[in-house]
C-alpha cells in the first residue's frame, strides 16, 4: 500500500518561443498557487515563458516528472511547448495528472482532450477553485507509490469547470461552467515564487516628473472587461468584469514591499481595462496617494472611456498617474469596425488630444495590419500617427504589429468564414501571411525587411544617444563653449546636433514607412528598381535603399546617422553595450 | 527689414521644426505646426517684423532674446516685403485646438 500524502504540485508557464523584454511573473498562475497555498497545498512554479530552449530539455533539466500534478497555463503561442512537456512527463510518469488551463485551453478544451492523450483534464476559465477541488480530491485518493492505484480520480471528473475524457473512452465529460470568483478581495495576493531559466529583470519605471528611477510592481486590480472587442483573448476566459477595493490594492503594494524588501514606488496596473469605473479608479489613486505620496501609477484602457471620464483625469494626474496604455488599435474606420471597437477614428484623435493637453503620456496599443487591410487603411494609420505626434514615439513596435487570430476570438471565426477555411485549433496562423491584397503583402514584407535590417541598429543608437542626452540635461550654461556636463566635454554644437539626430532616428522608421506606402500606392516603382540593384557597402540587400529617407538636419543616410549618433554619444562618454534597448517615453524598460 | 538666422542647426522633419537646446533645461524644442510655418518663413527671406501678427512677432523676438535666433539688418537691395504667415491651420475635427505661437512647443 502506498502512503497517502499531499500531492506534489507544479505549475508551468511554457515558452511562447520568443523573448519578451518586459518579462514579468505569470500572474494568473501566481494567483492559483497562492490560492492553493492558503488552503494547505503548496506548489512549485516554473516560468519558461520567454525561453528559446527546447521544451523537452527544459522539462528534463527541471525534473518536471517528479510531480504528481503538473498544471500548464496555455496560450496559443505556448501550446506546442506545453504539449511537448506534457508528453515527456506522461511517458516517464503515467500517473502524473496533467492539467491544462488558460485562454487557449479554455477555447479548445474538447479538441485538446480528443487529440492529446497526455492531457488528463482541462480547467476552463478561472482556475483557482477548480484547481483546489482537483488537488483536494487527489489528496485523498492519489497513490504516490505509483502502483497504479489512482482510483481517487474517479471522484474528480465531476468537478465544475473541468473537461475530461470519459472513462469508457466513448466521449468527453464537459462539466458545467463554474461561477467566476465573485469577490476578488477574498482571494490571496498573487504571492508565488517561480523558478525561471532566465530570472527576472528588476521592474522599474523612470519617473521624469520626479527625475528618478523607481522600483515598480505589477498589480491586477480587476478582471475581464465589459466590452466585446473581436480580437481580445481576455474574453475567452469570460466577460464578467469584477474589481477590487482600493484598500486591498494598497494592501497588496505594502505586502510586496515588505515581502521583497523593496520600496516599490510605481504600480503598473495590468488590468485588461482599469478604467471601467472612473470613480473606483479615483478611489484607488487616492488610497495609493494617502499610503505614500511618492507612488505613481499607470494603467490601460479604451479611448471612449477616456472621453467619458475626462473630468477625473486631472485629479488622477495629481495623485500620480503618469501614463495610460491606450487601446487605439487603428485609425481606419473599416478596421475599427472589424475589431468591434465601437469607436470612430475621431474618438481616437479626441482622446489623444485630451491626454496630451493634460500632460498624461500615452503608451500605444496599435494593430497596424490585419488580413483585410488596404493601402488606404495604412494611409489612415500613418496620417493619424503623424498628426497626433507619434512620430516622436518610441519604441517603434506599433509600426510592425499585425493582428493575431487567437483561438476563441470572434475575429478568428470572422476570417475563417471569409477565407472559407477551418483553422487548425493547434495553429496560430502567422499574421504576416494572411493578407488578402498582394500590395499589402509586399508592403508588409518590405517593412519587415526594414525592421530586420535596421531596427536593432536604430534602437542601439537611440539608447546611446538618449542616455547621453539625459545625462547632459542639467549643468553648466555652456558659456565656455562646451557643455561640460556630467563629465562630458561635448561642444555645444555637438550637443545640439545630437539632439536633432536622436529626434531624426525616432522618425526614421515612420518616414521609411511613408515612403514605402507612397511607393506601394504607385505600384512599387522604386522598390522594383531598387530590387534590381546589388546591395551596397552598407549591407542593403533587399532593395530597401531606394526607400530609405534622408535624415537629420543635413539629410544623411540612415547608416551615417546611426554611426554619427553613436560616435557623438561616445564622445560624450556614454557609450553603451550593444543590444541594450531604448527606453520608452514613459520610462518602461 | 531683418535677416533672421538660426544660431544652431535645426531639423525640419515630419511637418515640424525641432530647435535644439531651446526647450526647458536646454532640451530640444518641437514647434507646433503654426510656429513651424512662422519659423520657416522667417528664415527663408528678410522679414519686416512690424508686418507680422503680434503673436508671431513676439514668438520670433522671444527666440531672438534667448539666443536661438540671430537678427541682422538685411541689405536694402535684398529687401522684399515679407509674406504674412499662412492662416492658422484648422485640421482634424472642428473642435481641434489651434496652436498658438505664444506656446509654440510640443513635447518631444
Amino acid at each position: 500500500m502506498g502512503t497517502l500524502t499531499r500531492p506534489a504540485i507544479a505549475f508551468v508557464n511554457p515558452s511562447v518561443g520568443f523573448s519578451d523584454r518586459r518579462k514579468s511573473k505569470p500572474i494568473g498562475l501566481a494567483y492559483i498557487m497562492a490560492y492553493l497555498e492558503k488552503s494547505g497545498f503548496p506548489s512549485s512554479g516554473f516560468d519558461f515563458g520567454d525561453s528559446e530552449d527546447d521544451a523537452v530539455e527544459l522539462a528534463a533539466h527541471y525534473s518536471l516528472d517528479r510531480f504528481d500534478v503538473v498544471g500548464f497555463s496555455v496560450y496559443n503561442e505556448s501550446f506546442r511547448a506545453a504539449i511537448a512537456m506534457a508528453e515527456w512527463i506522461k511517458n516517464r510518469r503515467p500517473e502524473c495528472l496533467i492539467v491544462l488551463g488558460g485562454p487557449h485551453a479554455t477555447a479548445v478544451h474538447e479538441h485538446i482532450l480528443r487529440r492529446y492523450p497526455c492531457v488528463d483534464v482541462v480547467v476552463r476559465r478561472e482556475g483557482e477553485e477548480a484547481m483546489l477541488d482537483l488537488v483536494r480530491g487527489l489528496d485523498v485518493g492519489v497513490d504516490v507509490d505509483g502502483d497504479g492505484d489512482a482510483g481517487g480520480r474517479a471522484g474528480l471528473t465531476g468537478i465544475r469547470g473541468t473537461t475530461w475524457r470519459a472513462p469508457d473512452g466513448a466521449g468527453l465529460l464537459v462539466n458545467e461552467d463554474r461561477d467566476f470568483v465573485p469577490d476578488l478581495d477574498q482571494i490571496p495576493f498573487p504571492d508565488a515564487e517561480f523558478t525561471s531559466h532566465s530570472g527576472y529583470p528588476d521592474l522599474t519605471y523612470y519617473d521624469e516628473v520626479q527625475g528618478r528611477l523607481k522600483a515598480a510592481l505589477t498589480i491586477c486590480s480587476s478582471r475581464s472587461c465589459p466590452y466585446n472587442c473581436s480580437f481580445c483573448g481576455v474574453l475567452t476566459i469570460g466577460r464578467k468584469y469584477r474589481s477590487r477595493e482600493a484598500e486591498r490594492v494598497v494592501a497588496e503594494l505594502l505586502h510586496f514591499r515588505a515581502r521583497h524588501g523593496v520600496n516599490y514606488e510605481h504600480v503598473y496596473f495590468s488590468d485588461a481595462n482599469f478604467f471601467v469605473s472612473p470613480t473606483r479608479a479615483l478611489e484607488v489613486a487616492e488610497a495609493l496617494y494617502e499610503a505614500d505620496p511618492q507612488v505613481t501609477f499607470s494603467f490601460g484602457t479604451r479611448v471612449n472611456q477616456i472621453l467619458k471620464a475626462a473630468e477625473v483625469l486631472p485629479r488622477l494626474k495629481e495623485r500620480g498617474l503618469r501614463f495610460i496604455e491606450l487601446g487605439i488599435e487603428s485609425a481606419s474606420e473599416p478596421v475599427l469596425e472589424r475589431l468591434a471597437k465601437h469607436v470612430k477614428p475621431e474618438v481616437n484623435v479626441a482622446a489623444v488630444r485630451l491626454l496630451k493637453r493634460l500632460g498624461i503620456e500615452i503608451s500605444l496599443d496599435f494593430i497596424m495590419l490585419d488580413p483585410a487591410t488596404t493601402l488606404p487603411d495604412i494611409r489612415a494609420n500613418l496620417e493619424f500617427l503623424r498628426e497626433a505626434g507619434f512620430y516622436d514615439y518610441v519604441p517603434h513596435d506599433h509600426l510592425y504589429t499585425a493582428l493575431v487570430l487567437y483561438e476563441g476570438t470572434p475575429i478568428r471565426d470572422f476570417y475563417a468564414r471569409r477565407f472559407g477555411v477551418v483553422f487548425d485549433p493547434d495553429d496560430l496562423p502567422s499574421p504576416f501571411t494572411l493578407f488578402e491584397l498582394p500590395e499589402v503583402q509586399r508592403f508588409s514584407d518590405t517593412l519587415r525587411a526594414f525592421r530586420k535590417q535596421w531596427q536593432d541598429r536604430i534602437d542601439g543608437a537611440l539608447a546611446q544617444g538618449e542616455l547621453a542626452l539625459a545625462s547632459m540635461a542639467d549643468g553648466s550654461d555652456g558659456s565656455d563653449g562646451s557643455d561640460g556636463l556630467g563629465g562630458s566635454d561635448l561642444p555645444r554644437e555637438s550637443h545640439a546636433r545630437l539632439q536633432l539626430d536622436v529626434v531624426s532616428l525616432r522618425h526614421a522608421p515612420n518616414l521609411f514607412m511613408e515612403r514605402l506606402l507612397e511607393d506601394a500606392e504607385a505600384g512599387f516603382p522604386l522598390l522594383d528598381e531598387g530590387g534590381d540593384e546589388a546591395g551596397d557597402e552598407r549591407g542593403d540587400d533587399d532593395g530597401l535603399e531606394a526607400l530609405l529617407p534622408r535624415l537629420g538636419h543635413d539629410h544623411v543616410h540612415l547608416h551615417d546617422l546611426i554611426e554619427r549618433t553613436e560616435a557623438t554619444a561616445r564622445e560624450a562618454g556614454f557609450a553603451q553595450a550593444p543590444g541594450v534597448g531604448a527606453v520608452g517615453p514613459h520610462g518602461r524598460d | 527689414m531683418l535677416r533672421i538666422t538660426s544660431e544652431l542647426p535645426y531639423l525640419d522633419q515630419a511637418g515640424h521644426v525641432y530647435v535644439p537646446l531651446a526647450g526647458p533645461a536646454r532640451s530640444c524644442l518641437k514647434l507646433n505646426r503654426h510656429a513651424s510655418r512662422v519659423w520657416r518663413e522667417a528664415l527663408r527671406r528678410p522679414v519686416d517684423l512690424d508686418t507680422l501678427p503680434d503673436p508671431d512677432r513676439d514668438f520670433l523676438l522671444g527666440l531672438t532674446r534667448n539666443g536661438v535666433l540671430r537678427t541682422t539688418p538685411a541689405p536694402a537691395t535684398a529687401s522684399r516685403p515679407a509674406p504674412r504667415p499662412a492662416p492658422r491651420p484648422v485640421s482634424g475635427s472642428a473642435s481641434a485646438p489651434v496652436p498658438a505661437p505664444a506656446s509654440p512647443s510640443e513635447g518631444v
